[in-house]
């Protein structure tokens, strides 16, 4: 086969699976500003967390939150007001202590929201923690494939996976679906960059990253066949120099219930999407959050309440194809010699990096 | 012999070119039939196959002289225009050399051409008169048809004794007619061999001959038609009416676009459009295919969702609203590779017709259209080989008769090679991929007599695509049937046939935790008998029908070891439709004539099943989910109504009328898709007592002018459907395997409405279509858009085409395609919130409440075909197309990524977002 032709129909291939291009399209500028109340339980080990976010509703390029002001948040537990919150907030209360001063315990706990806004009142449905499964582990793998860049060459790139293996059925014998949130930590030492600097004292930095793939990680335990997950995918990074030290993932797990499971699933659905013929067809996902005075009313979000743990793996070098250090790669010193000026970075080693 | 031939007379002609010359021009077929009588009279003579080399020495010589001087010197018969035969030529001189050369010398700085028929005719006249009239597929089938002639043994006698004229002349007069309908034939010629006399049908298949009392006989010829010699013994005037038979010679070439005169004018019935395949093969084609359900979309009123989906949407029907025929068959999915092709391969198609709404009452069981493909007979006297090579897929057809005028076989295949040319690219993902397809036909049609046919075929297509080791599809339709035509004396046709057809669907998700694979089909047993009156004027159709379906609904199994797909599997579905029906044609007049027709079609939801109940039966929701509950009866659900359908058309004068329609239609089995399109796996769902049946009422009016002597069609329809039950669905529906799947549908109404306005100019070197269709289609459905009226998916309010063809001369054509049409409605995000600050969520719109951008694109074909001097017995051409000509990326969707904290980007795919050309190599050994 002729070059020509070989291109001709690599081209034709490619576009046949489909050409995705950026576009200007004029959205919506003038957004009404829906009402949207996230709000959430959580009980680590120790202690309960109470947050509710009220907001409207952001035109699409608005990076930020617009918190609603005034909107009156009162904690419901046992089917009574137990306390205010303020608008995106957090308050933690330990378990003893929360119990000593509302009663109960924390099996049969069972809490709700309700929000004032503009005069109408917005309560949830009461929700109820599902006891977390026995812990599970994590493990990482390492993939290569290769792809086009933007320019359209083939380039063979490696990915760390982060994979975990967990029951599903917590010691209640209840099947429990599992929402995961993917934090993690590098390690950046500086390197000398000038060996005549006599004085240069190279640090060792920790950086802190979110995961930014703005994707939902969640397993819908009434969805699967099998009450326990081997090795399932949770994270995906590009392999380069965070993991020429050492990576700590710090994974953080919520229990759902059916319901919250089905909303996660929802909003996963609006978030994913490759606008291919196998897409579903978006939609508004549900809410258990609604006016008192008009069920009609639209309101966005959800409130649940969740059993939290914090799961850690620290992968090593050998692990993760002992990348090479960034400060190899590139010519300039900073942050090679400045590791603090990379965001996130710190001195102070997390506690869970352990060898 | 120096005969005239008055071509320059001979300058309207229309696309069906082929039967006007005859019609228009009776001087011309006149001499045309002295120019075949004297041919076949002097075929000993010149059955030599060699050019006859002349030598001239031309001074000061005319046109006229030179002619002369051919016909007397050598064995050739030259025929020119008198207006040109005065011209003086150049003065040349040739020895001994071929006569082309000669004819090509002479008449190069002229304007004058020649055609030639068989190896020493030669008709010079105008070159655009030439291109314009006469083609070398015309005389081919002329000459097959009269190669292939059958001659009656008993001599008809005309006349008697006792009307003998005075003057000696008898004049004979009649119709000439198809012997299976009985349908007047216009433009057959009628020759008297052995004299130079002859003469063709006018519009209402009549003719009449002059002749001397004698025996003689006549020849009887049309396009498409066994050609037919009838020994007439002539004593007096009289009437003698005459009949062809349909032929299988060339029918794919030319019969599908042979028309009657004014045809749109007289025919009854509104809102259908043929397929052209002919033309259809000159037009630009995708990767050079040439493909039945694209060639429906430079329809007016045909759109579709956008390239890469399958199917078409009719006069805002959704794409499940249509349907496909082949011949009795019916197809669930017609497609291949998700929808880039149509599962029917051009070359054993015979032709493709397409109702729109208002369909004959025989039809039934979709709301929207019927298209009806039907599948050619094999050739019955002659063996014959056609297929192409395209830079994707080949295709051959092999058609030769078992016994000579008996029986006949048809093989018709084509298969993509695409799998060998995705492993020769080096890139992992394509090279694990594949992208087959194929699709078969083999039909065996056998004529036990005049009046009993029988045809037995089977149909099959695959597909197998696969996206390296991610995920992959497969589908097959096995399609079987016969049909068997019996004449029971003179006025009744009995067509009987029977259909068995399985349709397989799998979706594979071959990668990670769910890695699945989800299998659907449906298989039925159809049985139709349609009786067929006929007597004079009158007309009628009475027939019944039964199809028993069997629907899998849906079986989803986990795939490897990692797995955790949970197994999904819901019960086979039964289901019994039925129908009968009668239509009739009444001519109330000359001007008015009415079609109308009762259809009564019932369905039956059969047990034993295991099904749901609900607390509110008739709003089958989730939260009313009460419990499985096995329905043990033979009939759990019927339901069944009248449908009637009612044409007509009144002729304002011989080129113009005014047609109306109105059909009730109903449709028992509907796919669900909660997509755009329908993938390979979309199921279909019986009606049961949570689903119903559909039902549709499409009301029609048209005006049909014709310009020009035929030479421009024009048409303006409007359109209004009413859809009384259609369905929807929730946001997030899970319709996969799902065994209580009606709670996931929303039902609700529809409508739709439009105007089609189509102008076509059938001849010249140019020619060409426009179409121009307004259109919306709307539903209200209770539980979406707050019960409001929205778009549907495929609403697209302004749709262009515009085609031009431009035949330099028979042997160089160029086809351009502009095709425009408004974006189709779509839902995207107007706004977003955060989830505590961190992972953005994007709202979306009401359903449909946005649009894509508007689509358009610019095709082109070049066709190198057969020239006529070439050899009749191995035919090629090439065609070149581009499709997509200025490559632009047209938006099949618009859709949002962002990343945490990131800005988000509007991308928008496109299927086919570049200029794809395409080489394809045509051949037909005859």
């Amino acid at each position: 086969m002729i070059p020509s032709a070989r291109l001709i129909l690599i081209g034709a291939a490619v576009c046949w699976l489909g050409c995705v291009d950026s576009i200007d399209i004029s959205l919506p500028d003038n957004v009404s500003g829906r009402l949207v109340i996230e709000g959430s339980v959580d009980r680590t080990e120790t202690r309960y967390v109470f947050s509710v976010f009220v907001t409207r509703t952001s035109a699409i390029d608005e990076s930020l939150e617009r918190y609603v002001e005034p909107a009156t948040i009162n904690m419901i537990y046992q089917g009574a007001e137990i306390f205010e919150l303020n608008n995106g907030e957090a308050r933690t209360f330990s378990i003893g202590d929360f119990h000593d001063l509302f009663g109960g315990e924390p099996a049969s706990a069972q809490f709700g929201i309700e929000v004032e806004v503009d005069g109408e009142l917005y309560s949830s449905e009461p929700q109820h923690i599902l006891d977390s499964p026995p812990p599970g582990e994590l493990s990482t793998q390492m993939i290569t494939r290769e792809e086009l860049n933007e320019r359209e060459f083939i380039l063979e790139r490696s990915y760390v996976e982060l994979r975990i293996t967990s029951d599903l059925r917590n010691s209640t014998g209840q099947l429990v679906s599992l929402l995961w949130d993917v934090q993690s930590y590098y390690q950046f030492q500086e390197i000398v960059w000038d060996e005549n600097d006599f004085f240069f004292n190279p640090k060792i930095c920790y950086v802190f990253e979110l995961d930014k793939s703005n994707e939902i990680n969640f397993i819908n335990a009434l969805g699967i066949s099998s009450d326990r997950i081997t090795s399932f995918k949770i994270n995906e990074k590009f392999a380069d120099y965070k993991f020429h030290s050492g990576h700590l993932y710090q994974v953080i797990q919520r229990t759902l219930d059916a319901n919250a499971a089905e909303y996660w699933d929802q909003v996963s659905q609006a978030i994913q999407r490759e606008g291919t013929i196998f897409d579903d067809p978006p939609g508004r996902a549900i809410s258990n959050i609604s006016s008192t005075a008009n069920l009609n009313t639209e309101v966005l979000g959800y409130f649940y309440a969740s059993a939290v743990d914090t799961i850690y793996k620290l992968a090593t070098p050998g692990e993760t194809g002992n990348q090479r250090h960034l400060c190899a790669q590139i010519i300039q010193p900073s942050p090679c010699c400045a590791c603090l000026d990379i965001a996130g970075s710190s001195l102070e080693q997390p506690k869970n990096w352990i060898q | 012999m120096d005969l005239c031939i008055k071509l320059s007379s001979a300058k309207s002609i229309v696309t069906d070119e082929k039967r006007r010359k005859l019609y228009d021009l009776k001087t011309f077929t006149t001499c045309l039939g002295f120019l075949l009588c004297w041919f076949l009279s002097s075929t000993g003579l010149f059955a030599q196959t060699s050019s006859v080399h002349v030598s001239v020495n031309m001074e000061e010589m005319s046109l006229q002289k030179f002619v002369t001087f051919l016909n007397d010197h050598y064995p050739l018969r030259c025929y020119v225009t008198p207006t040109d035969s005065s011209n003086i030529l150049p003065s040349i001189s040739f020895t001994d050399k071929p006569i082309e050369l000669v004819l090509d010398s002479v008449l190069q700085k002229t304007n004058l051409g020649y055609l030639r028929y068989q190896s020493h005719v030669f008709i010079i006249a105008p070159r655009d008169e030439i291109k314009a009239s006469y083609s070398a597929d015309y005389y081919h089938a002329l000459e097959e048809g009269l190669e292939t002639a059958k001659v009656d043994d008993l001599e008809v006698v005309v006349g008697s004794i006792d009307e003998v004229d005075p003057t000696g002349q008898t004049t004979i007069s009649g119709l000439v007619v198809d012997q299976g309908t009985e349908e007047p034939i216009i433009g057959a010629t009628i020759l008297v061999q052995d004299q130079d006399m002859g003469t063709a049908t006018d519009e209402d298949g009549k003719y009449s001959l002059t002749l001397d009392p004698g025996s003689y006989v006549l020849s009887i010829q049309y396009i498409g038609y066994q050609g037919r010699n009838y020994p007439v013994r002539i004593i007096s005037s009289g009437t003698l009416d005459l009949s062809l038979i349909k032929g299988s010679i060339l029918l794919d070439e030319v019969v599908v676009q042979a028309k009657g005169r004014d045809e749109n004018i007289q025919s009854v019935q509104i809102g259908t459009s043929k397929i052209n395949i002919k033309e259809l093969e000159r037009l630009p084609s995708f990767l050079g295919e040439v493909d039945v359900i694209r060639g429906l979309l430079i329809q007016p009123g045909v759109t579709s969702v956008g390239e890469g989906s399958s199917g078409f949407n009719v006069r805002g029907g959704n794409i499940d609203q249509n349907l496909i025929m082949m011949d009795e068959g019916i197809i669930f999915n017609a497609s291949h590779s998700l929808g880039f092709f149509s599962s029917f391969s051009a070359d054993m198609v015979q032709d493709a017709l397409l109702y729109k709404g208002n369909m004959p009452a025989r039809y039934g069981g979709r709301l929207a259209s019927v298209l009806d493909v039907n599948v050619r007979d094999g050739n019955f006297q002659k063996t014959r080989l056609k297929g192409g090579i395209g830079p994707i897929s080949s295709r051959l057809t092999f058609e030769t008769p078992l016994l000579e005028n008996k029986t006949s076989l048809l093989i018709s295949g084509r298969s993509s090679y695409s799998n060998w040319i995705l492993q020769s690219i080096n890139i992992p993902e394509l090279k694990n991929s594949s992208a087959f397809f194929y699709d078969a036909m083999l039909r065996v049609t056998h004529r036990f007599n005049e009046k009993n046919f029988v045809s037995l075929a089977a149909y099959s297509t695959s597909d197998d695509f696969g996206y390296a080791d991610q995920f992959g599809f497969n589908y097959q339709t096995v399609l079987t049937q016969f049909n068997y035509r019996s004449q029971i004396g003179n006025h009744l046709l009995s067509t009987l046939s029977g259909v068995w057809s399985d349709y397989k669907s799998a979706q594979l998700d071959l990668f990670g935790f769910d890695a699945s694979e989800l299998a659907t089909g449906n298989s039925y047993y159809k049985l139709k008998e349609n009786l067929n009156i006929a007597m004079g004027m009158f007309n009628l159709d009475v027939g019944a029908s039964g199809i028993w379906y069997q629907v899998n609904p849906g079986v989803r199994n986990p795939m490897g070891e990692e797995s955790v797909v949970l197994p999904r599997e819901t019960d086979l579905e039964k289901g019994l439709e039925m129908a009968a029906y009668v239509s009739t044609e009444i001519e109330v007049n000359k001007r008015l004539s009415l079609q109308g027709g009762l259809r009564y079609s019932r369905f039956h939801f059969r047990g034993p099943q295991d099904m749901h109940t609900y607390l509110d039966p008739n709003r089958p929701e989730a939260d009313g989910l009460q419990r499985e509950v096995a329905f043990t009866q033979k009939v759990i659900h019927s339901e069944g109504r009248f449908e009637p359908r009612l044409s007509g058309r009144y002729k304002m004068s011989s080129t113009a009328s005014i047609k109306f329609g109105y059909a009730r239609t109903s449709q028992y089995i509907n796919q669900l898709f909660n997509n755009e399109t329908p993938t390979p796996t979309s199921l279909w769902q019986l009606t049961n007592q949570y689903v119903p049946s559909s039902l549709s009422h499409n009301f029609s009016l048209g005006y049909f002018k014709n310009y020009a002597d035929n030479i421009w069609i024009t048409s303006i329809e409007a359109y209004y459907r009413n859809i009384d039950r259609l369905f929807d669905y929730r946001d997030f529906a899970d319709l996969v395997a799902n065994s209580h799947v009606e709670t996931e549908i929303l039902s609700g109404r529809g409508r739709a409405r439009g105007v089609e306005l189509g102008i076509k100019r059938q001849v010249g070197t140019i020619h060409g279509s426009i179409n121009y269709t307004y259109s919306r289609s709307e539903r209200k459905v209770v539980g979406i858009n707050k019960s409001g009226w929205y778009a549907a998916s495929f609403d697209k309010p302004h749709d262009l085409t515009l085609i031009v063809n431009v035949e330099m001369n028979k042997r160089n054509q160029l086809a351009f395609n502009f095709t425009y049409s408004s974006g189709r409605p779509t839902t995207i995000p107007v706004d977003r919130h955060f989830i505590q600050g961190q992972i953005a969520v994007l709202n979306y719109s009401d359903r449909n409440a946005f649009r894509i951008p508007d689509y358009h694109r610019l095709d082109l074909a070049y066709t190198i075909g057969q020239g006529y001097r070439k050899s009749k017995k191995f035919k090629t051409s090439w065609t070149f197309s581009v499709y997509n000509l200025y490559g632009r990326r047209n938006a099949y969707s618009v859709f949002i990524e962002q990343s945490k904290g990131g800005r988000p980007d509007i991308k928008r795919l496109s299927i086919l977002g570049n200029a794809f050309p395409s080489l394809t190599f045509n051949f037909e050994l005859i």
